[in-house]
């Protein structure tokens, strides 16, 4: 621990007299002719004065923390922003490389061929975070699970605003420990086309050959896109340990070749005016192989298959009144099959059908109301018409939910006030209420953030299905679990060039749904939770920017959840000692320490490089090994720390619009696999891909009418 | 995690440490001097006179922006920028414009008072001031552009005028 303080504390020095000296070689403008600007000019200018590249990063408005647009560091929560340019440079992959780098995230392996993810060390997989595309829902209804790995159209991104806490008091239910807002590029940013083509090799398999695309206009008032990804991928080259029908029979077998990750998303809008209209089809297909018998190799194939729509209409009463009503319609059918036995397919059916209505007043500049309510019913079904539930078939499970949410944004001189709360009432499963409050305050470089939230998240269509009681299997209501974060940050801007934030938090987690594999069952367990901090220092110049950050989390003061936790498993449904040395502080699957280094570089009008260095301490996680008498048991492993990184190298050529990216991902080669989080689940962990090479060209066609 | 925290804390401390003489994101003075000058450009004083005095109330940093200015700029008219310290407030009464620092914000009743309807231009630093007296105060918007509110009521009993130009880029204050 001290020696990761050393080393931020050393790096926060060398960038701080790095920037000191730089900054004298800024040439001040001439005060005579700064004098003579434009009433228009001075209309842009800064309180503090011309802004650096890092003030016009940060002080961008951004909406997810409040539906107000506040700039990142009066936001009422812990924000993460993302820009395309740091996408575009970092030639990230998909979702994963982007999110990986932000403090407190991490991956990790479900068991059931999904790669979830993880925030401040909870397992967020099945509805905990809330992953939204220009403010389309992502997470499927049915489990509220989000898959991650070659999906969504990585090129298409404009930004991405994350809230790394809770976001229910305006989201709702599936944004209890995070929120990922993923905003693509709007017809007058496109205005006109791109085409982007990657091609990835691993050491022994085809890695991903993908194709992203893209058209969109803005024509007065009219304006319509189309983007999107499709193509096909690997998850990894190496092998996996397979199990057998039986216990007597396990192999490794390798995934080159046999580990499909193959997206196909598109997201098309119309917009005319005040009102659009958006359609988003997604269809990612995985497959993993995970058993093996007599009979040969079985794997097992999940793919999304969700058609959403969303029709709004945006009517500026007045100066200070807006209001937004919507419509929201999701066709989900999710499919897992045994490809070697395709009798044994589990077709769900999810459908959503919502309406809302929003309402934003401005009482002054100051003081500002955004208040709503939704109304959605959810139904599931399977493609017998019939689904299973823990004590008959029904032909289809359906409940409805109204919520209504108000929130109130006060900017005082002596702090900003932020107060909102949601109540939603379930006809499953009763009431909820989560409220928040925030202040925030910017005093010159200083920043200060004290954030308080309840948040909740509603059981899932599946949840309700296969929901019991208790962890022995009692017949009875499953229930939503609750969640109380309480956040500190601290930020300081070292210089006009870096900004340096400290966030501390507390994740106290009530009646936590979790996924007993062993009985098929979902439960509320009795409370789980995390602490920790998390440290960013950021330099942006013109000629590149430095990211570094820390992640720390423990649940040495939290009440340990057995089943997340690294000393007791179950299996049947019994707990079982887990009998290795672990770590009480430290949950399944994620580290508890975890460091970042990312720099982009623009070494020439047409070149910039790209690199990034992620280390992790320790993990935990059960595996499987084969005993002398040839039958597989399970056994807790400990991964030791593992130190990854990628390259990329990005050259605009002397064709317009024509750009040639290449670099290698997992540099070192590093052997790391995504290890799974929940004590019950017998399944291995998944390993991730060897060394990658990656190549991507894309063409950039703008119309030569101007944007409008 | 005790120790994380003091580490964090000791990290912050030394960031400060280090880093207090180097330029950061904070209220830069020159730009409030910018706004100020082009109120003189756009705002009609009712008297003639050989010099336009600028008199700040409080002892704030834009006093070296204004300086500077004087230095070099006069009045589009041709006058010349006189910059006076306020330390008595019965001393307004030669003033122009009078910049009341934030600091000495809780002031703005008893400047109201003393000038009444004399012809000086009352700008405060601190926002919602045009509420309460002044005729122009600043304030930071939300992606730090900086704005500024004109009580036109407060203008008009002054004999002031304001161009149409200034007006469509203030906030109104009334």
């Amino acid at each position: 621990m001290k020696k990761v303080s050393s080393v931020f504390f050393l790096l926060f020095i060398y960038l701080t007299l790095h920037a000191q000296q730089d900054s004298l070689k800024i040439k001040i403008d001439s005060l005579y002719q700064y004098y003579d600007m434009s009433l228009e000019e001075l209309s842009h200018v800064k309180a503090s004065g011309v802004s650096s590249e890092l003030e016009t990063f940060i002080n961008s408005l951004i909406t997810v923390a409040s539906q107000k647009a506040i700039s990142t560091r009066e936001s009422p929560s812990a924000i993460s922003l993302i820009s395309e340019e740091d996408i575009k440079k970092s030639g990230a992959r998909d979702l994963i490389d982007v999110l990986r780098l932000v403090p407190g995230f991490d991956f990790a392996y479900d068991g059931s061929n999904t790669i979830g993810i993880g925030i401040r060390g909870n397992w967020a997989n099945e509805g905990k975070v809330l992953l939204q595309v220009d403010g389309v829902q992502m997470n499927e209804i049915f489990s509220g699970a989000t898959q991650f790995g070659n999906n969504f159209p990585i090129a298409s991104i404009s930004r991405i605003e994350i809230i790394r806490g809770p976001g229910s008091a305006i989201y709702g239910g599936f944004a209890e420990l995070g929120v990922i807002n993923i905003i693509t590029k709007n017809p007058d940013e496109l205005n006109g086309g791109y085409i982007t083509g990657t091609f990835g090799q691993m050491q022994h398999g085809s890695a991903r050959r993908t194709l992203n695309l893209g058209i969109g206009k803005k024509v007065k008032a009219f304006e319509f896109s189309l983007t999107g990804v499709m193509g096909e991928g690997n998850r990894s080259d190496r092998t996996a340990f397979v199990r057998g029908v039986s216990t007597t029979i396990s192999s490794r077998e390798t995934m080159a070749n046999n580990s499909a990750t193959n997206p196909f998303f598109w997201n098309g809008k119309i917009g005319y005016k005040g009102f659009s209209l958006r359609l988003i089809y997604d269809n990612y297909k995985t497959d993993v192989l995970t058993l093996t018998d007599e009979s040969g190799k079985r794997f097992l194939s999940r793919y999304t298959n969700a058609l959403s729509a969303e029709a709004k209409y945006t009517w500026k009463a007045s100066d200070k009144l807006s209001l937004t009503p919507s419509l929201f319609l999701t066709w989900q059918s999710p499919g897992v099959s045994n490809l070697s036995d395709s009798l044994n397919l589990i077709q769900d059916r999810g459908h959503r059908f919502q309406s809302s209505v929003t309402a934003a007043y401005d009482f002054s500049r100051k003081i500002n109301m955004v208040t709503g309510a939704t109304y959605f019913t959810d139904i599931g079904t399977n493609d017998a018409d019939s689904i299973t539930t823990i004590s008959n078939y029904v032909s289809s499970i359906q409940y409805h939910t109204y919520a209504l949410f108000s929130q109130l944004t006060i900017k005082h001189r002596i702090a900003n006030i932020v107060l909102g709360a949601r109540y939603e009432n379930n006809s499953e499963f009763g009431d909820a209420f989560v409220p928040r409050i925030a202040f925030t305050k910017r005093v010159d470089r200083f920043h200060l953030k004290l954030l308080y939230s309840n948040s909740f998240r509603s059981p899932s269509i599946q949840n309700i299905a296969r929901g019991v009681a208790n962890t022995s299997g009692a017949i009875g209501s499953i229930g939503p679990e609750h969640t109380r974060v309480a956040e500190i940050e601290l930020g300081y801007q070292l210089t006009r060039d870096i900004l340096t934030t400290a966030n501390f938090f507390n994740t106290s987690i009530k009646d936590p749904i979790v996924y007993i594999s062993d009985l098929n069952l979902y439960t509320n367990f009795d409370k789980s939770g995390s602490q920790g901090v998390e440290l960013e220092a950021r330099m942006k110049k013109r000629w590149g920017s430095i990211t570094a950050n820390y992640s720390f989390y423990t649940v040495a003061n939290q009440t340990r959840l057995q089943i997340y936790s690294t000393q007791q498993y179950i299996q049947g449904d019994t707990l079982q000692p887990s009998g290795g040395d672990a770590s009480k502080s430290t949950l399944l699957a994620f580290p508890a320490h975890k460091i970042t280094l990312t720099a982009n570089v623009t070494l020439s009008k047409s070149l910039s490089i790209s690199s990034s260095i992620l280390w992790n301490s320790k993990r935990y996680g059960y595996d499987f090994q084969t005993s002398d008498q040839g039958t597989y048991e399970i056994y807790l492993k400990e991964d030791a720390p593992k130190l990854m990184s990628n390259i990329f190298l990005t050259w605009s050529s002397p064709v317009k619009g024509l750009d040639l990216g290449a670099g290698v991902f997992n540099l070192f080669n590093t052997r790391y696999n995504y290890m799974v989080p929940v004590g019950s689940r017998t399944a291995a962990p998944l390993p991730s891909g060897s060394r990658e090479y990656t190549i991507r060209l894309s063409f950039l066609l703008k119309s030569k009418t101007p944007q409008s | 995690m005790r120790r994380t925290v003091t580490l964090t804390i000791l990290m912050l401390l030394g960031i400060i440490g280090i880093s207090h003489k180097s330029h950061a994101q904070e209220k830069d003075y020159r730009t409030q001097v910018l706004f100020l000058y082009n109120f003189i450009k756009y705002i009609s004083w009712p008297s003639p006179a050989n010099q336009f005095v600028i008199g700040v109330v409080g002892d704030s940093p834009i006093l070296d922006e204004l300086h500077k200015l004087a230095g070099i700029r006069k009045t589009p008219d041709g006058k010349t920028i006189i910059i006076k310290v306020i330390e008595n407030m019965n001393a307004v009464y030669d003033c122009n414009m009078i910049y009341l620092s934030d600091m000495r914000s809780k002031d703005i009743i008893k400047l109201v008072s003393i000038i009444q309807l004399q012809p000086a231009l009352i700008v405060a630093e601190r926002d919602g001031l045009a509420k309460k007296g002044a005729e122009i105060n600043f304030f930071i918007q939300d992606d730090d552009k900086l704005g500024f509110s004109i009580s036109r009521k407060n203008i008009e009993g002054k004999k002031l005028k304001v161009s149409g130009e200034l007006l469509r880029l203030a906030e109104l204050a009334d």
